[in-house]
Order: C-alpha cells, then structure tokens, then sequence
C-alpha cells in the first residue's frame, strides 16, 4: 500500500492573522515532495501541523486514512527534522543516536555514525553546545539515517556552507535510492534542489498556488528573449508572467507550449523553476 | 516500529538517574549527622527528606514534562503518549522515594546517633522527638503518604510547566504575580479568620485527610494540563 498523508481543508490561524488559508494537499507513494514558498508562505505551519505540533483552527490531516491528533500509529510513520531543536539541551549527539535506536528500531545507526564521520561531527559533545550549523547537521544525520515510510525536512540546509550543502543533497539521493519513502523538502532555496524534486507544490500567503509534478510545471512555461520589440511583438495575445529588460534585451517569461517556429531574431529557452516560481510569485502580487 | 515502552523505559530511567543524584546528596547529609552528632548529648530531630523529596518531584514535573513532550513529538509518540507516560513514569518514581524513605527511616533509627530521624508522618502523627520504632502498618502509611504527596508535587510541577509554556511572556509575569498573590491571600487569610487553625485541626487528625488536601488538587490540575497540553505549540527549546 502507497502512503498517503491527505491534508483536507486545513485552516491555521495565529491570532488575526491566517497562516493557512483552507489549504488541500495530498502527498502519495514513494516521492521526493517539494514544498516550496516564500517566508511566510506557510511551509513550516503546514509541516507542523502534519507532525501535530500544532493544532489546527480547521480542518484534517490524515496518515494513510488515520487522524494525526493523538495517534502514535500516524505519527510514528514521519520523521521531521526542522532547525528546532526538540532534543534535550544537556542530551549527547551520542546519546541522541542511542535514543533514535531505542524508539526507532529501524534507524541505522552505522548510517549515523558514518555520516557524522563525513560531517565531522563531534559525537561527544552536547547538542546545545553545536553551532548553528552543527545543529543542523546534527537533525540532519538522524533524518537521513531513520527508516520512516516518510521523512520530513524543512529547510534543510540552513546554516550550512556550500560543502555540506553539496554533501547532504548527495546524501538524500543515496537515501531515496537505498531506501525509497516519501519525502517532503520545505525550502525557499529552489534552484538547489530543483533537480531532485519530483514533485512541487508551491504555497503562497497560506494558499496553495500550484501542486503537480515538477516536470508538468516546467512545461507549463517557457523563456522567450531578443530585441525588445520583437519580444513585445511575439508577446502580445499571450499569458506573460514576467519580463526584464536588460540593455536593449528583454527575456520574458510565458505561460504555455511556445509555437513550434519562433520568429527569427528571438531565442527560446526552457524555464527553471527557480524562475518559474519567481514568475509565479509576481503574476500573483502584480494582482 | 517504535515502543512506547522503550520510551517510557527512557522517561523513568532518566528520573531514577536524577533521584540517584538526590539520594546520594540525602544519604551524605545523614552520614555526616550520624558522624557529627554521634558525640553530642543534646537530642535533635530531623525530617529533611520528605520535604527534599517533594520539592524535588516538583522540580522534575516543572523541568522534564517539556522535554519528554518534545522528544516524544521528535520521534513520533504523540502528545497523549509523552503525557500520560510521564504521569506514570512520575508515580514510579514517587514510590521509589517513598520506599527509599522508608528504608532511610529504618537504616537511620538504627543508627548510633543523638538525631531522631523523622519524616513527615513520624514529625505530624507520631511525636518526632521521641526515639521510636514504627511499626509495619505506619511504615506503610508514612511511605503512602510520602508517595502520594511526592506523586501530587509532581503533578504540580507538570501543571506550571505546561502553563508557563502555553502563555505568552506577557500573562507568564501576570501568571506569576497571580500564585505569588494567591499564596500570600490564602494564607493571610487562613490566619485572620482561623481557617488555618480548623485545616490544621483537620490536617492532624488523619493522614489521609493530608493525602487528600494533595491530591485533589493534584487531580484538577493533572485535568486542566492535558487540556492546556492540546492546545500547546511544540517548539524546541533552543538551536
């Protein structure tokens, strides 16, 4: 059976202000999930919601059709690393992987301790004395090294220098090859995991704007650029997301399948969805 | 799969290292005692170690309630399991006080030493400064009540520690303000009007009527913290 976490109708709200706004998703089957969005788009509350550490206003979240709210047999299917730190402050890097061990029989402590060999980290020391960085790596070791039918990461990679960064985004891959589960990336740092998501859903202001395959996404749209009249020429009748003008350049960002001959003058590209989501973003404040 | 009784096996194992740290600290006080006074002619008593116990109950219910809740929503076990585990978990540990209390109360009553060692049922029920043994039946009411007041402090403890985590900074100082207030009310009024005088009356005529003075109170904010623990946002505690 594929798991399956289905968010219905979720509503957050904090106070006056809607984190979440009626928001549906379902994440299914063995999938590398991308959740991308702003600050502020309401990745994190959504995480914590999954992971009932928050409550909702409104709304359900299930784990293969059970409530998440007081159900052990839901929540032990995730696994959520995010830059809080829900460890004892006084706990050792080592004892957490004992820890890890005696609640999840199947994390890989072999795993853990090669990674924290790879990362230079120092199983010794106590996790509120680890820098930021170090804090993160920590997380991290325990999520690529536990064997849930999901793992969550939200941010990832934040305070991590380019190095690690490389690192743990290879280290996720081996993961996903070695042990296929479901996971969920929360980022705002697109362009670097662009090519390991196979699945995007794009949150803004606490809505869902997009959700489909990354693949269906970015042949939703092409990049089409050249002298700026030519561009406005071929632009005018179409759904345009974005357009930069750059000396006598403009590059535009379209919606849609570009016709199979350009006229002469114009280059087309395929978008990234770095820039997609950027267009995204604009078309909806340019609203 | 994950054990919820791995996890509370780590609960109580955790509190029985801390209360190993506190038994060490109680048993070097009274060797100390045996050894200092053991010359001295005056009688004294002492009756450290119920009360040590109950404040360090409620110590463990204020400082590890949170970190159980967190480490268990880390790997998994939801709030209800964290909750009432650590509930259990400090029951446990409240009988190992007791009964350590009991045996600390036989060891110490055999001691070559001038210091009568009492604990709070020998000091309220029984006359502390009289050299005595207990006998089986009050050995065991003396470690239920032990048990049940360490086990009510506790629940105590869990209360303001999940009070003080729903509330923001601004009603934590009002909160604070409001027990310092209620304590210092209650207990000028106690005086002004006798109440004291009637409670106290009440408290000594039966140890069970001090069980109850704990533990019903115990039962309402053990009610009001699973209820204050639902609507909890589980954070971390720092990076």
């Amino acid at each position: 059976m594929k798991m399956q976490i289905e968010v219905h109708d979720i509503t957050k709200r904090f106070g006056k202000s809607t984190a979440l706004d009626h928001v549906s998703i379902t994440f299914s089957g063995n999938k590398i999930y991308g959740l991308l969005g702003n600050n502020g788009a309401g990745k994190s509350t959504l995480l914590n919601l999954m992971t009932d550490r928050l409550r909702p206003t409104e709304g359900t979240i299930t784990v293969d059709g059970q409530p998440v709210p007081n159900n052990d047999a839901a929540l032990s299917k995730l696994f959520c690393v995010t830059d809080q730190n829900l460890f004892p402050d006084d706990m050792k890097v080592r004892k957490a992987f004992e820890v890890a061990k005696l609640f999840h029989p199947e994390f890989d402590r072999n795993v853990a301790d090669s990674l924290a060999q790879k990362f230079e980290l120092n199983e010794k020391k106590k996790v509120n004395a680890l820098s930021t960085g170090y804090g993160s790596i920590f997380r991290l070791i325990i999520g690529l090294s536990i064997n849930t039918p999901c793992v969550i990461f939200d941010e990832p990679v934040l305070g991590l220098d380019a190095r690690h960064r490389d690192l743990f985004y290879q280290l996720l891959i081996q993961k996903y090859a070695d042990h296929p589960c479901m996971l969920i990336i929360s980022t705002h740092l697109i362009e670097e995991i662009s090519n390991l998501i196979e699945h995007s859903v794009i949150l803004y202001h606490g809505t869902v704007l997009k959700d489909c395959p990354t693949e269906e996404l970015m042949a939703a749209a092409y990049s089409v650029s050249g002298p700026i009249q030519l561009v406005d020429s071929y632009l005018s009748g179409k759904h345009v997301l974005t357009q930069k003008v750059l000396g006598g350049l403009k590059t535009a960002c379209v919606h849609g399948k570009p016709a199979n001959r350009l006229p002469a003058g114009l280059e087309l590209a395929n978008v990234n969805l770095q820039d997609y989501f950027i267009s995204l973003i604009e078309e909806e404040e340019s609203k | 799969m994950k054990s919820k009784s791995a996890f509370f096996r780590y609960e109580f194992l955790n509190c029985l290292k801390i209360f190993g740290i506190v038994i060490l600290i109680v048993a070097a006080l009274n060797i100390f005692s045996i050894i200092f006074f053991s010359t001295h002619k005056e009688v004294g008593n002492f009756n450290g170690y119920g009360f040590m116990s109950f404040v360090f109950m409620f110590v463990l219910g204020i400082l590890a309630t949170r970190n159980y809740i967190r480490l268990g929503s880390q790997f998994g076990f939801s709030r209800r399991t964290a909750f009432f585990s650590s509930i259990l978990c400090y029951l446990l540990v409240s009988t190992v006080v007791a009964v350590s209390g009991i045996l600390l109360q036989l060891l110490m009553g055999n001691a070559n030493s001038s210091i009568n060692y009492a604990d709070l049922y020998q000091s309220v029920y029984r006359d502390s400064l009289q050299t005595m043994q207990l006998s089986a039946a009050q050995n065991l009411t003396s470690g239920l009540l032990n048990l049940l007041l360490a086990f009510s402090c506790s629940i105590y403890g869990v209360f303001f520690a999940i009070l003080f985590w729903i509330i923001s900074r601004k009603f934590l100082a009002i909160a604070i303000a409001a027990v310092v207030l209620l304590i210092n009310l209650s207990g000028s009024l106690l005086v002004r009007y006798q109440v004291g005088v009637i409670l106290l009356h009440w408290i000594t005529a039966s140890p069970v009527n001090l069980m109850l003075l704990f533990l019903i109170p115990a039962a309402v904010c053990g009610v009001i913290s699973w209820f204050l623990l639902r609507h909890v946002a589980i954070k971390g505690s720092s990076k």
